[in-house]
């Protein structure tokens, strides 16, 4: 549960595309047909004695079979779905679920964002509009990634756009703080008419004449 | 003991007693019934974000009542 600052709201809610999951659900489904396309193509007289004369037990055990594939891929669905990044008007939130245990959350505040990259590579994905999504920080060397993301440009213009009315935000309260909260010893030290060049130049914290 | 020149798939499966299958059958319901706790836990705790948690549960407790209801019928229909 991601819990919001106050004032926070959610611009977005960023999923990976739908090709994602429907690519992994596929080879779910070859294994949930696998055992039977192989007891039908396979001809053998082993084979056709343990399905033909034990029927109910060769279709419980597929049940049984099936039962797990059917766990295996909604494990499948919750690694896809519940992998999200919560954009808000602070933040950026990513939800990293790795497995059905292991759960990454890491939220970045949208001032802290250097540079927003996408990458878009092959057919399909330039034609369902699927790409990566790298956002470095500024403090530190690591990226936040979603790969696969969908409509990336998207992603992109709302990440930009939120970090530049944060920004803009920070910048006025920087203004209203120094407007408000200026000390008097420093606005005579403004008025002052400080001639630079008369004044002694500092090298390694002694005074050259 | 199996013959081997007499062998054949299905004099194996003579050998199987319906009640180790049913104790079988038994394990599997722990097993499906743990992870249906899991996977249940995970899709009710990140709901908000994820407004097709509530299908997704629907579909999945539907699909294993129908897979496990299956079995069990192929298991009785063995054992009788």
């Amino acid at each position: 549960m991601i819990k919001l600052e106050n004032n926070e709201r959610i611009i977005k809610v960023v999923r990976k595309h739908w090709f994602s999951i429907v690519s992994d659900l596929f080879f779910v489904l070859l294994m949930a047909v696998a055992p039977a396309v192989f007891l039908i193509f396979f001809n053998s007289n082993i084979f056709q004695d343990i399905v033909l004369k034990n029927f109910e037990l060769t279709f419980f055990l597929y049940c049984v079979y099936l039962i797990f594939v059917w766990i295996i891929s909604f494990v499948v669905w919750i690694n896809y779905y519940l992998d999200i990044w919560v954009i808000t008007n602070y933040r950026l939130v990513s939800v990293d679920q790795k497995t059905l245990f292991s759960r990454e959350i890491s939220s970045l505040r949208l001032e802290n964002i250097q540079d927003v990259r996408i990458e878009v590579n092959g057919l399909i994905a330039t034609f369902l509009r699927i790409g990566n999504i790298h956002v470095k920080t500024a403090a530190s060397a690591s990226e936040f990634i979603i790969y696969k993301a969908n409509d990336p440009e998207d992603v992109k213009q709302i990440i930009m756009q939120a970090y530049g009315e944060q920004a803009e935000k920070a910048r006025v309260v920087l203004v209203e703080n120094n407007v408000t909260q200026k000390p008097p010893q420093a606005n005579i030290v403004e008025n002052k008419t400080v001639d630079q060049s008369q004044q002694p130049i500092i090298l390694n914290n002694r005074n050259i004449p | 003991m199996i013959d081997a020149e007499v062998f054949s798939a299905s004099s194996i499966i003579d050998y199987i007693r319906p009640a180790y299958l049913w104790l079988f059958f038994l394990i599997v319901l722990v097993i499906v019934f743990i992870f249906t706790k899991i996977i249940l836990f995970h899709l009710n705790k990140y709901k908000d974000y994820s407004p097709l948690t509530d299908l997704a549960q629907r579909v999945f407790r539907m699909g294993m009542m129908i897979l496990y209801i299956l079995a069990a019928i192929f298991l009785i229909l063995f054992s009788l």
